[in-house]
């Protein structure tokens, strides 16, 4: 019985992280569709993004009935609370992306201009946040969680400073109002996947530790 | 022999006590001295045959043993039959022992095979779980998966996530076919072809070739490509078009005529390279999509044929339809239409037995055994071509006879373009050819299923 209850835990994290390839593959691609300006990339991510919520309510689905059929107690429990979370926490990075790779396809109508911000070194520190906290989940490793909140500061310093030089550019000059203001939706969409992936962080401390550090990095540090 | 000796030991023993049940009772009933004596002389008596039968039968029965070692040829006197086993079970032994050192030699080289690899490599085993793995796999991991782990023993999903590898993997694991893939998404900001193939046993191997470097290269060489012939079909334009303006108004002298003809010829070939190369850039970027709709087989043949007769190549050779299918292929009927174009001028130009004979060329489309595609044919009756230029020939400006090519004007980029073409629309063209008795060349392309109207 609890062998069984045993399996069904790790076809449950299996699935999890089939579903977090696919959204980390969609933030991926929506990064290289603003830096290549590849609009075929838009309609992948767009496609990656169905298969995202079929996956986040299939495991929705799975884990409810672990918590109705058996019952679970302390780490098991927190376990598939954490797994639900981190669930919704993918689908919405999916969703981002989305935005992303919609708004580099719009950035295409309007003149290939040098935007005062490091869209591409966002984006790679939003995705290796992604990618941290979830080899985190995948060994329960509570201090490689902590050291994903810290990573955290770092992407919202470069978001707020890209929001301060990109609105200085529009008061300077404009006609390039349409191209910084969707540097500033992009690099905003990237800082949300940062707060995502520190959502998982968060959610790993949980089910390792029973701690719930939510709103308060510096008890997690 | 057994069952005397047993008689004589109860016999004795039946001795025993019946001296001993003398004895007790001549002293219980106190008998004289020589009547005891008698009883414990009696009694002494069976005691010794007694033994004497024991240790009789104890020798016997470790001689029946002895006798067994001989005769299986291990004791001191081997029988002959048995005489050899010693011999062989050493020899064995040998054999066995050089063939340990021999797995243990290959073993060791696969691994230091493994270890030399640039390439990563994970084995994965039926369940889907990493078995084993190399150095090289690691180090990608530690580069540019930000720290990441090959996770041995736990599915591959605890080592690498992207969508791609994992259908890879579960391709090759489920249904025992090779796949091979190309995932720009493995790990950030890289490009890999992901290889899985089936291990006999059950399980996968996969390996991960990093193509990045080699990508970049392909793409600027691509783009330069079509930048160079863009900016070169522009002053051709003109100086073709001053040329035939010349050619046509101004009255020349005959050898000027003939130098204005030559840069005619020239130029125009040089048009039509340049017009091939632009066209090869334009197949080869994976970004241009094909119209792929339903189109009957015979009707593409018809259309073919009609262009061909209307083309200057047309008066060199004499076109026949063989077989023909109306079944609806899949295609994008202007690609194959120039596939087609391609392969039939070839077959006039090269596919008569002298340059001065018209070529007999037969085309042809039947449905493959299977049902799934249609075979497209276009046949000559020519020289044909040896085995060893058969695959070179789909190389780009590659030539089998180089003098007779720039005779008939060819560009050498023909049957690459053709190529690219058939492969995108998933077919392959191949060739068959013997030399003297003329050539084959065919693709397939797959049967339009029913209902089906258009796909993007």
């Amino acid at each position: 019985m609890r062998t069984r209850f045993r399996q069904s835990l790790d076809e449950l994290k299996e699935k999890l992280l089939i579903m977090a390839g696919f959204s980390e593959q969609a933030i991926q691609r929506s990064i290289e569709a603003y830096r290549t300006r590849d609009e075929s990339l838009v309609e992948l991510v767009r496609r990656t993004e169905s298969a995202v919520n079929r996956l986040e309510r299939e495991i929705d689905a799975a884990a409810l009935d672990l918590l109705a059929t058996e019952q679970p107690m302390a780490v098991d429990l927190r376990f598939i609370l954490s797994v639900i979370r981190i669930n919704a926490d993918l689908e919405r990075v999916g969703d981002l992306a989305v935005n992303i790779a919609l708004r580099a396809r719009e950035m295409n109508s309007f003149a290939d201009i040098n935007l005062p911000v490091d869209i591409p070194r966002m984006g790679t520190l939003a995705a290796a946040m992604v990618r941290k906290s979830l080899d985190a989940f995948i060994d329960g490793d509570a201090a490689l969680a902590e050291s994903v909140l810290l990573l955290d500061a770092e992407v919202d310093q470069i978001n707020r400073a890209a929001f301060r030089s990109l609105s200085e550019l529009i008061k300077r000059d404009p006609e390039t109002t349409p191209q910084a203001l969707n540097a500033i939706m992009i690099a905003r969409n990237l800082e949300r996947v940062g707060d995502h992936a520190t959502n998982i962080a968060e959610d790993v401390i949980f089910w390792v530790r029973g701690r719930d550090v939510r709103h308060n990095v510096s008890a997690a540090a | 022999m057994r069952s005397v000796s047993i008689s004589w030991l109860v016999f004795s023993l039946l001795l025993v006590v019946a001296a001993a049940a003398m004895m007790t009772g001549m002293y219980t009933s106190g008998a004289g001295f020589g009547a005891k004596f008698a009883a414990f002389a009696c009694l002494v008596l069976a005691v010794c045959m007694a033994l004497a039968v024991l240790r009789w039968r104890l020798r016997s029965e470790s001689t029946i043993f002895e006798e067994l070692v001989a005769t299986a040829g291990v004791g001191p006197s081997p029988s002959p039959e048995f005489g050899s086993l010693p011999r062989r079970l050493a020899q064995r032994e040998d054999e066995a022992a050089t063939r340990l050192a021999q797995t243990d030699e290959s073993r060791h080289q696969l691994e230091v095979l493994l270890e030399g690899m640039q390439d990563g490599v994970l084995g994965v085993d039926a369940a889907g779980r990493v078995q084993w793995t190399n150095t090289q796999m690691t180090r990608l991991l530690e580069t540019h998966g930000l720290g990441g782990a090959v996770r041995l023993g736990r599915s591959v999903t605890h080592t690498l996530r992207d969508p791609v590898l994992l259908a890879a993997v579960h391709q090759a694991v489920e249904n025992g076919k090779p796949v091979e893939v190309r995932s720009p998404t493995l790990l950030p900001n890289r490009i890999f072809d992901v290889n899985a193939a089936p291990l006999p046993g059950g399980g996968a191997v996969v390996v991960l070739h990093d193509v990045t470097r080699t990508e970049a290269v392909e793409r600027t060489q691509r783009e330069f490509v079509a930048n160079v012939s863009h900016e070169l079909r522009t002053p051709l334009t003109s100086i073709i078009g001053y040329v035939e303006t010349m050619l046509d108004t101004e009255p020349l002298q005959t050898h000027a005529r003939e130098y204005m003809e030559t840069v005619l010829k020239n130029a125009t070939r040089m048009s039509r390279l340049t017009e091939d190369l632009l066209v090869l850039a334009r197949v080869e970027d994976a970004d241009r999509s094909l119209r792929m709709e339903p189109v009957g087989a015979d009707e593409l043949l018809q259309e073919a044929l009609l262009l061909a007769e209307a083309a200057a190549f047309g008066e060199q050779a004499l076109f026949q339809i063989d077989r023909t299918t109306s079944v609806n292929v899949l295609a994008d009927e202007h690609a194959v239409g120039q596939v087609l174009g391609n392969l039939m001028e070839n077959a006039a130009k090269y596919g008569g037995r002298s340059s001065d004979e018209r070529a007999r060329v037969v085309l042809g489309a039947v449905l493959t055994p299977n049902g799934a595609a249609v075979q497209f044919s276009v046949r000559d009756f020519g020289a044909g071509i040896a085995l060893e230029h058969q695959e070179r020939i789909f190389e780009r400006f590659y030539r089998v006879d180089k003098a007779r090519s720039r005779e008939s004007g060819g560009t050498g980029l023909g049957l690459a373009i053709a190529r690219h073409l058939i492969e995108e629309q998933g077919g392959k063209l191949r060739v068959a050819s013997t030399l003297g008795e003329g050539s084959t060349f065919s693709f397939t392309l797959p049967v339009a299923s029913p209902g089906l109207t258009a796909i993007g």
